[in-house]
């Protein structure tokens, strides 16, 4: 007997999978469907450039996105980021009070990188990087954000 | 004043911020409205950022662009990260630098941003 669940499926999905990437269909109009995550690796593709800026690859913002994806509490607070690209870097930015974090990739060999910064109430303010960052780096980041 | 001069610490000064600098929930300019731009096809590496003695300076020849946001003089020098505000060769231009590229040092490029983003207001 044939499957219909499989069969609509393998119809459906390549549709999707098109009309996910058409640049034809508006930000606007499928962007409440999609997931954080999802949402995130969408505005840094389709984030406006200034002249001559060159986008971020796709290598980059997938390893932003992948470490994003891979930390448990980047995906309890997706909502609450800051994506932004400069020439060619991918940027993905949490804030609380006056710590920030950021994890960023410019698809170099020590890329992604996590940023923790702290604004003090005396400044200069501070930061400390973490080259190579996985998943647990940004877990751990993530934690200091919210002490 | 003259080209290099120091910039007197009560001036307030003002910097173009194209839409895409512009984060669109807070309406505020994100930090990668404050990095030194490398060099690309059409500009070469920027030293320092250029910012106007007005709104309207500041804005001179940037096509498309409509925003800005204003930083007194003062609070930039104390950050304390050894900025220099300077005019420009262009009287009504006006230099920051001190800060290193993002390619020359990240962590130090984005803190500085950041801070001069937490210092910034968007103007109306």
């Amino acid at each position: 007997m044939l499957d219909l669940t499989v069969s609509k499926a393998a119809i459906v999905l390549p549709y999707f999978e098109q009309l996910y990437r058409s640049s034809l269909v508006s930000y606007g109009y499928y962007q409440p469907f999609l997931t954080g995550i999802a949402k995130i690796g969408l505005a840094l593709r389709k984030a406006e450039l200034e002249e001559g800026e060159e986008p971020p690859s796709s290598a980059a913002i997938g390893e932003v996105i992948r470490v994003i994806s891979k930390s448990a509490n980047a995906k309890n607070i997706l909502g609450q980021c800051e994506p932004s690209v400069f020439h060619g870097e991918a940027i993905v930015t949490w804030r609380n009070r006056g710590r920030e974090v950021s994890v960023m990739s410019k698809g170099r060999v020590d890329d992604p990188k996590v940023l923790k910064y702290e604004a003090g109430s005396h400044p200069p303010s501070r930061h400390g990087i973490c080259p190579r960052a996985n998943a647990r780096s940004l877990d751990q980041a993530l934690q200091w954000l919210f002490e | 004043m003259a080209s290099g001069d120091p910039i007197p610490r009560d001036q307030v000064i003002y910097r173009a911020v194209s839409w895409g600098r512009i984060d669109r929930k807070s309406k505020k300019p994100k930090d990668t409205a404050f990095l030194l731009r490398p060099a690309t096809d059409k500009f070469p590496a920027e030293s320092s950022l250029t910012f106007g003695l007005t709104p309207q300076a500041a804005l001179q020849g940037l096509a498309g662009v409509t925003q800005t946001c204003q930083i007194k003089v003062g609070e930039i020098l104390d950050l304390g990260h050894n900025l220099t505000v300077v005019e420009n060769t262009d009287p009504l231009h006006v230099q920051v630098g001190g800060m290193p590229q993002l390619e020359n040092d990240e962590g130090l490029a984005l803190t500085i941003a950041k801070d001069m983003r937490q210092i910034a207001s968007v103007c109306s």
